[in-house]
Formats: C-alpha cells, sequence, structure tokens
C-alpha cells in the first residue's frame, strides 16, 4: 500500500513538473495602434511555447514605465521583462536592475550582436556590457503630405533632400492669409520635444556634436551649435513653422492637413498610412553639411531579481520576438525597424516596401543614424536643453547666447 | 560585313544581358503538413529558372495570401552557385468551414480538399422560416426537404492564371421574393475566371430548369398571365462574359479604392407553354467606390445598373433590385439604376475610435439609397425610391458578424439582419 501511495505521489510530481508553465511577465509601452501587432506576436509566442505563458501589459509612455518600474522593483514587484527605452538603460543598470546580458548572448549559438544591424547594438551596451536587446527601434525622418506637395505645384515623389531645399518648399507650402494677417497652412513642423529628440540631428547634420565622445563635456556653445540654434529660430521667425504649437499640437495639425511637412518617428508610419486623410510621404531627413538622423525606440531586458528558470524563459522570448521573421512583421505593422542584418536583405522587406514604399526611408536612413547620448542624469540634461531651445522658439531668448548659459548647467550634470 | 559584326555584337550583349539576370532554379517549400507542394508552386506562379522578380513574387504572396489556405506566409530566397532557390515557408490554416448556400442552404466545406487546394462543398436546405410569425414579426423556423447544393473551385488550374469553378444544385420549394414559389428549381453554373494584374475576365456558363407557382394575389397573378414574369415551366441555357477590376474583397486595404465588375449574358429560354424558345440578353454592372475620411472612418458608394436590351428572361434572372428594402412588386424593372452610400465608424471594443480595422468592434452605419428604374412587370411607369437606413455591425469576437438594419422609405419602415461569415 505504501509503495503504491508513494508511486502514485512520484508520479504526480512528475506529471506536475511536465505540465509546469513558466509565467513572464512583460511591460511595455505600446499603446494605442502598436499594441495590437505587439499582442499579436505575443499570442503567437504564447501558442509555439507551451511551457511559457508571456503577459504583456501596456504600462503607458516610457517615462511612466520608467516611473512604475523604479516603484514596482523598490516593494519587489517588478515585471520579469520589459521594453525599456534605449536611454533609459542607463537608469535600470545604474541600480543593477537589468540583467547583462554578455553570458546569454555567449552561450547562444543561434543569436550573437553581429546578427544585428551596426548601428542599433550600440544602443544597448552600457559599460562594455550588453543590458537590453534591440527590439524597437526608430529613426527621426520626414513625413510630407503628398497631396499639398500637389496643390503646391511641387512633385511629391521629389521631397527635399537639403536644408535649403526644404526652406525653399516650406516657403511654397505656407499659405497665408493676407488680409487677415493669419497663417492657414504652415510648410514645416521641426518642434522639439521635452526629448530633445528633434534638435539632436539638426547639429549633427551640421557637423557637429552634443556631447564629447567620452560624456564629460556639452558641445552645443560652439559656432556650429549656435549656428544650427539659429537656422533653426529663423524657420519660426520666418513664419514657415508654426511658433505657438506644442509637438503634439503640431503633429494634430500636420494630421489635419494644415502642415505640410514634419521630423517624426518612423515608429508612427503605419499608423499615418491607416489613419490619414491624405497622401503620406515619408523621406530620409534632409541634410545641412552632413546626413544624419537620430535612432529612438526601445528594446527588451530581463530584469535582474528572475530565477533561472524565469531567465531561460525570458531569453527564449527575446530570441523568438527578434528572430527575422518577426522583426519584419513587427516593422511591417508599425514603422519600427527591422534589428536584424539579415531582415534588411532579405526578400520579404523588398516585398513590403512593394506594398508601403513609405517604409523605406527609416531604412535608407540607417548609415546615417546615431544611437541618442545617455548618461545616468540625462533626463535632467535634456530637460535643460528643451527648455534653452524652448525659449528660444517663443522668442524670450537670443539664439546667439541660449547655449552659452545652458551648457555650463549641462556640464555640472556631466561631471 | 559591318551589319554581320553589329548583328553579332548585338547578340552578344543580348545573351550577357539576358543570362545576367538572378534566376531562380529550385523551391522548397516549408511547414506545409497538408497541402501538396504544387499547390503552393502554382499560387507563386514558380517556373524553374525564372527571373527574380520582385513584382511577380508579390503577386504570387498576395494569392498565397488571399488563397485562405495559409495564415501565414513568408518568402525568402537562398543563393545556389549562381542562382537561387525559393523558400516558401507556410501556416496552414484551417481548412474545414461552414458553409452557407444559396436559399439558406447549409453545409460543410473544405478550402484544401486531400491537400489539393481545391475548395469543396456541400450543403442542404433544410431549414427555412415560415410564414407563420411570433408577435407578428418574428418568423418561425420550420424543418423541411428543399434539395442539395455542391460545388467545387479550382484555383489556378494546371498552373495557369485561370479558376475553375462549378457548383449544381437541385431545389425544391423556392421562394421567389413574393413574387413567385418554385416547386423544383435545378441549375448548374461552370464559371472560369482569368486574372491578370488587378483586373479578371469571367466566363459562365449556366444551365437551369424550374418550375414556377406564382403568388395567389391580384397583381402577381396578372403579371403571370400577361406573361411578363416569364413562363411557368422553363429550360434555361446562358453563356456570359464578364470583367472586373480592384480588390472588392480586399476594398478596405487602400485610402481611396475603386473596384467593380460588369456581366454580358446571352440567353436561351424553351418549353414555354407556347411550345417556342425565345433569345433575351441582359447586362449588369456594379461600381464600389470606399473613401476612408479619417482614421477609419469611411464612406462607401455601390452603384448598380440595369440593362435588358431584348428578350425576356426567365424569372430567374430578372432584376430585383434592392432586394429587401423596395417593395418586390414596385420594380422588377428592364432596366434600372440604383445607389447605396454608407458611412461608417468603426470602433473599438471600448467605443474609442479604432485606428485600424482590425480593432473595429462596432459599426454604426448610416445609409441613403436611391433607385430610378421602369414597372415593366405592372406597367411602363418610371418608379423612383428612396429610403434612410441605420445600421449597426458588431463583429464579434467568434468571427461572426452581425448587422440589424432599419430603413425607412416613403410611408413604411424595413428591419432587415445581416449575418456575415
Amino acid at each position: 500500500m505504501k509503495k503504491l501511495a508513494l508511486a502514485l505521489f512520484m508520479l504526480a510530481i512528475t506529471l506536475s513538473s511536465s505540465f509546469a508553465q513558466v509565467t513572464l511577465t512583460f511591460w511595455h509601452s505600446m499603446g494605442d495602434y502598436a499594441k495590437l501587432p505587439l499582442d499579436q506576436l505575443v499570442a503567437e509566442f504564447n501558442r509555439t511555447h507551451p511551457g511559457i505563458e508571456v503577459r504583456a501589459t501596456f504600462q503607458g509612455t516610457y517615462d511612466e514605465t520608467v516611473t512604475k518600474m523604479k516603484t514596482a522593483l523598490l516593494v519587489g514587484a517588478g515585471p520579469d521583462l520589459a521594453m525599456v527605452n534605449i536611454e533609459h538603460i542607463q537608469i535600470f543598470t545604474q541600480d543593477n536592475s537589468l540583467m547583462q546580458l554578455d553570458n546569454l548572448l555567449a552561450a547562444d549559438p543561434e543569436l550573437s550582436p553581429e546578427d544585428f544591424v551596426e548601428q542599433f547594438w550600440p544602443a544597448i551596451i552600457r559599460e562594455g556590457s550588453a543590458y537590453a536587446i534591440p527590439f524597437n527601434i526608430s529613426a527621426l525622418v520626414l513625413y510630407y503630405n503628398r497631396d499639398l506637395f500637389r496643390q503646391a505645384g511641387l512633385d511629391p515623389d521629389r521631397p527635399p533632400a537639403t536644408w535649403d531645399e526644404m526652406e525653399e518648399m516650406a516657403r511654397a507650402l505656407t499659405v497665408v492669409d493676407a488680409r487677415r494677417g493669419r497663417t492657414l497652412q504652415y510648410g514645416l513642423l521641426w518642434a522639439v520635444d521635452h526629448m530633445f529628440y528633434q534638435f539632436e540631428p539638426l547639429v549633427w547634420q551640421s557637423g557637429g556634436d552634443i556631447f564629447t565622445e567620452d560624456m564629460s563635456q556639452c558641445l552645443l556653445d560652439s559656432e556650429i551649435g549656435k549656428e544650427t540654434l539659429k537656422r533653426w529660430a529663423s524657420w519660426f521667425d520666418e513664419g514657415l513653422s508654426p511658433r505657438d504649437l506644442t509637438v503634439d499640437e503640431g503633429v494634430q495639425s500636420f494630421m489635419m492637413g494644415r502642415v505640410a511637412m514634419g521630423a517624426m518617428t518612423s515608429g508612427g508610419i503605419r499608423y499615418g498610412l491607416e489613419n490619414l486623410p491624405w497622401d503620406l510621404g515619408v523621406a530620409v531627413l534632409p541634410m545641412n553639411k552632413e546626413k544624419a538622423t537620430t535612432l529612438g525606440g526601445g528594446s527588451l531586458a530581463i530584469m535582474n531579481h528572475v530565477s533561472e528558470e524565469k531567465r531561460e524563459a525570458a531569453w527564449t522570448f527575446i530570441r523568438w520576438m527578434v528572430q527575422e521573421k518577426n522583426t519584419l512583421m513587427w516593422y511591417e505593422r508599425t514603422g519600427y525597424m527591422p534589428v536584424k542584418k539579415s531582415a534588411l536583405d532579405s526578400l520579404e522587406i523588398q516585398l513590403i516596401w512593394r506594398r508601403f514604399p513609405q517604409l523605406k526611408a527609416p531604412i535608407d536612413s540607417i548609415p546615417y543614424a546615431r544611437p541618442r547620448p545617455v548618461h545616468e542624469n540625462i533626463i535632467e540634461i535634456r530637460n535643460i536643453l528643451f527648455n534653452t531651445v524652448e525659449r528660444v522658439r517663443q522668442g524670450v531668448e537670443d539664439p546667439e547666447t541660449a547655449f552659452l548659459s545652458a551648457v555650463p548647467r549641462v556640464n555640472e550634470l556631466l561631471k | 560585313m559591318k551589319i554581320r559584326m553589329i548583328l553579332i555584337l548585338f547578340f552578344v550583349l543580348l545573351s550577357i544581358v539576358a543570362f545576367s539576370e538572378d534566376r531562380i532554379i529550385e523551391l522548397e517549400v516549408r511547414g506545409n503538413e497538408k497541402t501538396k507542394d504544387f499547390v503552393v508552386a502554382q499560387l507563386i506562379g514558380y517556373r524553374e529558372g525564372m527571373v527574380l522578380d520582385i513584382e511577380q513574387l508579390y503577386i504570387g504572396k498576395r494569392a498565397l495570401e488571399d488563397s485562405g489556405l495559409f495564415q501565414d506566409v513568408y518568402i525568402s530566397v537562398i543563393p545556389v552557385g549562381k542562382d537561387y532557390r525559393l523558400v516558401v515557408e507556410v501556416v496552414e490554416a484551417t481548412s474545414i468551414y461552414p458553409y452557407v448556400g444559396p436559399f439558406m442552404a447549409i453545409g460543410i466545406g473544405d478550402r484544401n480538399l486531400f491537400g489539393l487546394g481545391i475548395d469543396a462543398y456541400l450543403g442542404l436546405r433544410f431549414f427555412r422560416l415560415g410564414d407563420e410569425k411570433l408577435w407578428d414579426f418574428l418568423p418561425i423556423p420550420q424543418l423541411f426537404w428543399g434539395g442539395p447544393v455542391a460545388g467545387i473551385r479550382i484555383p489556378r488550374l494546371f498552373g495557369s492564371q485561370i479558376d475553375l469553378s462549378v457548383q449544381g444544385y437541385l431545389f425544391r420549394e423556392v421562394p421567389w421574393y413574393s413574387v413567385a414559389d418554385f416547386t423544383e428549381l435545378n441549375r448548374v453554373t461552370l464559371s472560369s475566371v482569368y486574372r491578370f494584374e488587378t483586373s479578371a475576365i469571367l466566363l459562365r456558363l449556366l444551365y437551369e430548369s424550374g418550375s414556377t407557382e406564382f403568388a395567389d394575389d391580384d397583381s402577381s397573378e396578372a403579371m403571370s398571365t400577361e406573361g411578363v414574369l416569364g413562363p411557368d415551366e422553363f429550360n434555361n441555357l446562358m453563356i456570359g462574359v464578364g470583367y472586373s477590376y480592384g480588390d472588392a474583397t480586399n476594398y478596405e486595404r487602400l485610402r481611396r479604392n475603386l473596384y467593380g465588375n460588369t456581366f454580358i449574358d446571352l440567353g436561351y429560354v424553351w418549353d414555354l407553354p407556347e411550345g417556342s424558345g425565345a433569345l433575351y440578353s441582359r447586362i449588369f454592372a456594379e461600381i464600389g467606390y470606399y473613401h476612408r475620411i479619417i482614421a477609419q472612418i469611411y464612406l462607401l458608394s455601390e452603384t448598380s445598373v440595369a440593362v435588358t436590351p431584348f428578350g425576356t428572361p426567365p424569372l430567374t434572372q430578372r432584376f430585383f433590385p434592392g432586394r429587401d428594402v423596395w417593395d418586390d412588386l414596385s420594380f422588377v424593372p428592364r432596366h434600372y439604376i440604383e445607389e447605396t452610400l454608407h458611412v461608417g465608424i468603426p470602433l473599438t471594443g471600448g467605443f474609442g475610435l479604432a485606428m485600424t480595422m482590425d480593432q473595429a468592434v462596432f459599426i454604426p452605419k448610416l445609409y441613403l439609397k436611391g433607385i430610378i428604374g421602369d414597372r415593366s412587370a405592372v406597367d411602363d411607369r418610371i418608379v423612383i425610391g428612396a429610403a434612410i437606413g441605420l445600421g449597426l455591425r458588431w463583429n464579434t469576437p467568434l468571427g461572426i458578424s452581425l448587422e440589424p438594419q432599419i430603413y425607412l422609405r416613403e410611408r413604411a419602415q424595413y428591419f432587415k439582419f445581416n449575418i456575415e461569415f
């Protein structure tokens, strides 16, 4: 009898372990439009991996996710894996919240840093180690309204390639009601948000840099920084770009056909194609002295506190998410770029371009793309720089001197 | 001599250009458990030695996706020497489906019979809505024997661009609007579609025979006596040619989408009461225009035009425009134009604006309908009709869409319920 009971007990243990499922909580910042394809990817992963269940939950914007994760990790209630904005990685590596992935990468015969697009990989490296895997990487590209181009007598297949052309076209696209002195349509939207995201490529395109390579000094008080700020401010002074609209209001105006072109993230291309009431064109950002764009978006990271079992499951999930096929599906449905080199060389990407030619522009931007500067105090630094250019945009500070007062404060934070 | 040299040079250059193109010399199909490899090859248009042409492969991939055989298709190429192997990875979809056919025939179908990519179905009519009504408006379902229907569709016949389909049924007790009942209605239809780019040419051959009992009311009786609805007993052989353009199935994929089709039919009806046969012809055209206004809010215009150049088609081939919204007996025209315009606002499950049609759970709709046609079945007057309607489509999680509609027309209202699988 005892033997039978023992046998039954052993059988129960065996059965329960064979049916055991690892459940992973996955926090992300893909709301609204991008949530649907992300949920589909997660559902497909769960379907094809019976031993693992990923529970994906939207946690708000990248910044909101940072706040929530910080709080949750403090009380030991954080996720098992998370989508972390590439410039926020530093915040979590500092307090040791993110798992260093070097060992997992080294032990994985199917995944290596060489598989990833060269320009994307440095975005997730901190002090020589990988702390996340690139997934939803975007580039700043030029969106333009092809209908308004046609109305202004411009060729919609020939978007501006240089700043000079962009200014010239913006003049042709700006419509002013002379009688009332009101601008009915703006030619250009180049507002800068609190992330300072849209200003970075302007400096690079002018041949300058924002920080030294070792992030010890801000270089915006240079002649190039000053000239870039003056040129940018002139777009508002001339009335080509709306001075009184925030970035969000500007984007809304662009969507309503009141602004003809603007620099925006590639992550919204498919949203634009499916929701805008006019023909959308997308192009590589116009160059000044050189071509450049900024990389943004997020990556997938594993939390340091997870068990070995969860770590293996999370790694399986990440590896699956960045497979050529899945990264291309994500690209086609959103505009975030495929992260594998093989995906860029694939036949499938050419079929995607045949269907959605607008999705080609971010890929064409990759050779000129740079990751965003990172630092433990990056949020405060961005705020100083954003407030500086904001005051210039509102006309309350002179672009000649604006960076002169901001840079010393930034340098203090860089120390 | 000079001409010879030029010719040699020309052919050398031509061969360099011809042989420098990338070619696909092998096809590998992965992930197919049921579907035969040759079905995938036919759908993607693979031929050994074909040029690696993105446009061709794009069309082929769309054909695979639209075949309904697969839920996912991924294609890639692997270098083989100087040439390429085309790799098609598929995830097969469930091929068995519930079949809903003409006159409420219900049955089962298999889109991928024996893995050959052939769509075959079989349905039976055993259920109908009777004349008796619950609470004076809800028809009570009845069981009866109404006959079988069966059909097959073979896409890309023998690797060509031709889709072939055959359908046959042997029905009895078929109601024909409020005009008549067929005690028997048998039909076999053979049709073939040849596709090229975004257009298609359709050929169809139809044979049918029927026995009619006209409704027992004054106007139907008058019409049947005068012969305007055609003979009681008939055989009908009809041949038709059609042309269609645009993507009527996936019209929501583009922001602006124009699609339509036109048919010209020539028929011969015999076994008339008079004992002789008669020729007839009919022309029918439909034009659809979809315009996404903003977000997923759209305007859809559907226009139908019909002309009967000569002869009297049998009852089965007469026009009954507007179907349920117009009174059946008001029209039965030889010629008409009908326009249906509707605006839809796709909403998510939480009643927010949907950002993609995949997110649309509820779609409130406003319908406007208008028609102008003759009343040849009764007299020679021209009749104009108009109706305004409201609908609410619900895309259920089961993949079935339900849409109750209510129409207001002159001194009357009409309630309609659409079910879409």
